[in-house]
């Protein structure tokens, strides 16, 4: 048992990811880090992010230079954002121009504040598995 | 005069040249500059003789401490040269040594010290190159059990003994020590790596919403 839960932590700690902070660069804006998780999806060379809430209705996409290994980090900044919203961030792995996986999850932004989520990247014809915050999300490392 | 303009700025080599020009060149025999210019020559001529001689001491085997005129310790040291103490090991080389006599002394560990008189004249290199005499080893007077010990053909008085086995200190517990304690440091340095050490999340281009 003390062997099996040895093991378990050693794995957990090696399998350890240390998270980036893609806000960092935005000091003073309001910025939410999305942290990409693999499931179906382990790599991908592109995010299409939708953003959607009371009023609110964006897309954009981050194309990186190479494909990447998940889990990823990107910022999503809202320069204008003049009030604080509840908002559904969907996001679509890309791999070589094919949708690879799809998830989402619920955030809170706010003009001027940093916050984060975490979004798994499942099944891409299902939207994935929704996230609903870091409680079921696992120890973070 | 650029002449003297030259030998007053310390110029000498280009004062001597450009000061004969002009008194060759000069027709007025009783010309008031001609002394001047005649006495810059002469002092800047002086200059440029070689005030120092070449000293070069090379020895078998090299690594030789040199000393000039070690008995005058005080008098070449006044006058800018090495003289009295050590003054390098051969090769050696000095570019400075005041022309005249001058002793040359070599010490070497296990050789029989040496010295010579040279005698260094300005501009000139003297080269020595010293062989130097080994000196008999030390004799051990030897004791009865080690004689019989003694290989044949070895040199007499030169004494071979058995190394006495000596008590090996208990160090024992002091090894296990440090042995524990660098197993512990390399543990915690692998489980500080494995939890600061992990591969950076990437970071994809930021999306701005405008």
């Amino acid at each position: 048992m003390t062997r099996a839960a040895a093991a378990g932590l050693l794995a957990l700690l090696l399998g350890c990811e240390r998270p980036a902070d893609p806000c960092a660069k935005y000091p003073g804006v309001a910025c939410l880090a999305v942290h990409v998780r693999p499931s179906v999806a382990t790599e991908v060379d592109r995010l299409i992010i939708a953003v959607a809430g009371p009023g609110i209705e964006l897309t954009g996409d981050s194309a990186g230079a190479k494909a990447v290994l998940l889990p990823a980090a990107v910022a999503l900044v809202f320069p204008r954002l003049d009030a604080a919203a509840e908002v559904t961030v969907r996001v679509t792995g890309v791999l070589g121009g094919r949708a690879v996986g799809a998830g989402e999850g619920a955030a809170s932004i706010a003009p001027a504040r940093h916050d984060r989520i975490e979004v798994t990247l499942g099944d891409p014809g299902d939207a994935g598995v929704p996230d609903a915050g870091a409680d079921l999300v696992g120890p973070t490392c | 005069m650029l002449g003297l303009t030259d030998a007053h700025l310390g110029r000498c080599a280009d004062a001597v040249q450009e000061l004969e020009t002009f008194l060759k060149l000069l027709k007025a025999q009783d010309d008031p500059r001609i002394p001047e210019a005649i006495v810059a020559r002469d002092r800047c001529r002086a200059e440029l003789l070689p005030r120092f001689g070449t000293l070069v001491v090379e020895s078998t085997p090299t690594g030789a401490e040199v000393r000039l005129d070690p008995e005058a310790p005080l008098r070449d040291r006044a006058s800018g040269t090495k003289g009295g103490g050590p003054a390098g090991v051969t090769p050696f080389r000095d570019e400075k040594v005041t022309p005249g006599e001058h002793r040359v002394a070599l010490r070497q560990v296990g050789f029989a010290p040496l010295e010579r008189a040279v005698t260094v004249r300005a501009g000139e290199t003297v080269r020595l190159d010293l062989p130097l005499t080994p000196l008999p080893s030390p004799t051990v007077e030897t004791p009865p059990e080690a004689s019989q010990a003694q290989p044949e053909g070895k040199p007499p008085g030169l004494v071979l003994l058995p190394a006495a086995p000596a008590a090996a200190p208990r160090r024992t517990w002091l090894w296990a020590l440090i042995g524990v304690g660098a197993a512990g440091a390399v543990a915690a340095g692998i489980t500080l790596a494995i939890l600061f050490g992990g591969r950076a999340e990437p970071a994809l281009p930021a999306v701005v919403f405008p």
